[in-house]
């Protein structure tokens, strides 16, 4: 607990606060001169404002922001000899003066090895990943669509499953390459994961009712913790663990004997603790032997049965992979009282963010606002 | 009379600019908390007359948690405004604020003008 406290008699509060940002900034004056370097700014090993100061193309930039001409790039690219040999800056322009200063944020970029550098046309060519996926994607929906579509009721049942089948692994192909792919973005989506599970046994209710599963939810309270991060991931997770779960619960037990999958909600820590298990369905023994079993993939009728150990096997590591990125894990048990069981740990809350990251834009703000906030204060005081 | 508030925010350059704009205040006692667990422990000690709360941070309780919780308590909810302060500027996340009985929703980057005039407007001392 910290009680107010004021800024140091004679300090530029605007300084200060540019002092505390953690990302180097300089400001400069109209004529591309720097005036001042906040404290990260001047520990950097090839002293940017020896560089940039008066560097014609800096000058040219900070000329026009500084006169409130509009400018359409405001980063910049600057390399210059220091000390330590070429020194290779990215730099950042705000895009409007504060106090009639241009403030800038640089960082100091690695040299790339010459041999890497490919020519333009051969990395325009180049495609992620993800967007050759998207692009699989786009080929492919347009007729799974169209065959849904005119289905009919006289429509063979099994003809429409097998094409929903496919359009459901078309979209985990995706979800897998996505998560593996490059420049995996998260988000920061707010997710109650008991309203999301029930939304995702809901929508497998059909499943549900044709195995004759029944589920047991517990712990599933208002008051627990949300998670921060992607609900299209985090849904697919879900999805993979109870599909397979209900997929399974039924395997080596005999059409007449009830079967339940069990969901348990807790609440441990900083963490948020999902286990789904299929309740007193298989012997402790026939256990042991398919310590993955809940993550088979479901052979439809007339395939041929996988081989040992063999099959695509996806669920695992995509549900293993959506929560490592959200900073969990993925736990199969097998446990004799309990039987197999898969545990998933999520922390609650949102990620821990950079711990100091004000960033140019709220200092701006600020810097913006600070005479305002002194001829306020001012006003007040004599009043 | 002096107006406690309660900054709850896990960044510490959001809570020092915080810091840095109340200071303009006529008479106000300003506490931190860095998470929502914290900043829930705080509230029930100090009772403060506002809380400047982030919607995003680590551990046990989120910000709307925290003001569900603060709107919840017999003793604090007749005392303690709530104005959540966050980078979540959707439709639904401003409703999800107003579900919990935030008493405004400022959304970052903030004008620190237009902070201090909520806070003021908030703890009745507009002068």
């Amino acid at each position: 607990m910290q009680a107010a406290s004021s800024t140091p008699a004679g300090q530029n509060p605007l300084l200060t606060l540019l002092d505390f940002v953690a990302s180097p900034l300089l400001l400069f004056n109209a004529d591309g001169q720097v005036v001042f370097t906040n404290q990260t700014a001047k520990q950097m090993a090839c002293r940017p404002s020896l560089l940039l100061s008066g560097d014609p193309n800096v000058r040219g930039l900070v000329r026009d922001i500084a006169a409130g001409k509009p400018v359409l790039h405001l980063d910049m690219r600057v390399d210059a000899l220091s000390d330590n040999g070429i020194a290779r800056l990215q730099c950042r322009c705000a895009p409007r003066p504060i106090a009639g200063l241009v403030a800038m944020a640089v960082s100091e970029v690695q040299v790339e090895d010459d041999t890497s550098v490919q020519p333009a046309t051969e990395q325009a060519q180049r495609l992620s990943l993800q967007q050759i996926m998207e692009l699989i994607k786009a080929d492919l929906e347009p007729p799974i669509a169209q065959v849904l579509q005119q289905a009919t009721p006289e429509t063979p049942a099994g003809l429409t499953g097998s094409v929903r089948l496919l359009h459901e692994r078309l979209e985990r192909l995706s979800d897998l390459i996505n998560v593996f792919g490059d420049d995996v973005l998260i988000g920061d989506d707010r997710i109650i994961l008991p309203e999301m599970l029930r939304s995702v046994a809901q929508d497998m209710g059909q499943l549900v009712q044709e195995k004759g599963v029944r589920l047991v939810i517990e712990g599933d309270r208002d008051d627990l913790p949300p998670i921060y991060g992607s609900r299209r991931l985090i849904r697919r997770a879900l999805h993979e663990c109870l599909h397979n779960a209900v997929q399974h619960a039924r395997d080596e037990v005999s059409s007449n004997q009830s079967v339940a999958v069990g969901i348990q909600f807790r609440a441990a820590g900083h963490h948020l603790l999902l286990t789904i298990n299929n309740m007193g369905v298989l012997s402790a023994a026939a256990l042991a032997q398919h310590a993955a079993a809940i993550f088979r993939p479901t052979p439809a009728k007339g395939d041929k049965p996988l081989p040992p150990g063999g099959g695509l096997r996806i669920g695992l590591p995509l549900t293993q992979r959506i929560l490592q990125l959200h900073g969990g894990q993925l736990k199969i048990e097998d446990d004799p009282a309990d039987g197999l069981s898969v545990k998933l740990e999520l922390p609650t809350g949102a990620p821990l963010r950079n711990t100091h990251q004000l960033d140019l834009l709220q200092a701006q703000i600020y810097a913006e606002d600070l005479s305002k906030l002194m001829a306020r204060s001012r006003q007040r005081s004599t009043a | 009379m002096t107006a406690r508030i309660l900054i709850v925010d896990d960044q510490p350059d959001i809570r020092k600019l915080i810091r840095l704009t109340l200071q303009h205040l006529d008479d106000a006692e300003v506490y931190e908390a860095s998470n929502g667990g914290e900043g829930w422990r705080m509230a029930q000690d100090l009772k403060p007359d506002l809380m400047l709360l982030d919607v995003m941070m680590p551990g046990e309780l989120d910000g709307y948690q925290v003001c569900a919780k603060v709107k919840g308590d017999p003793l604090l909810k007749g005392q303690t405004k709530v104005v959540m302060l966050t980078a979540r500027a959707q439709k639904e996340d401003q409703e999800q604020g107003q579900r919990v009985g935030a008493d405004a929703y400022l959304t970052k980057a903030f004008s620190p003008l237009k902070l201090l005039d909520l806070v003021d407007n908030m703890l009745g001392t507009t002068s």
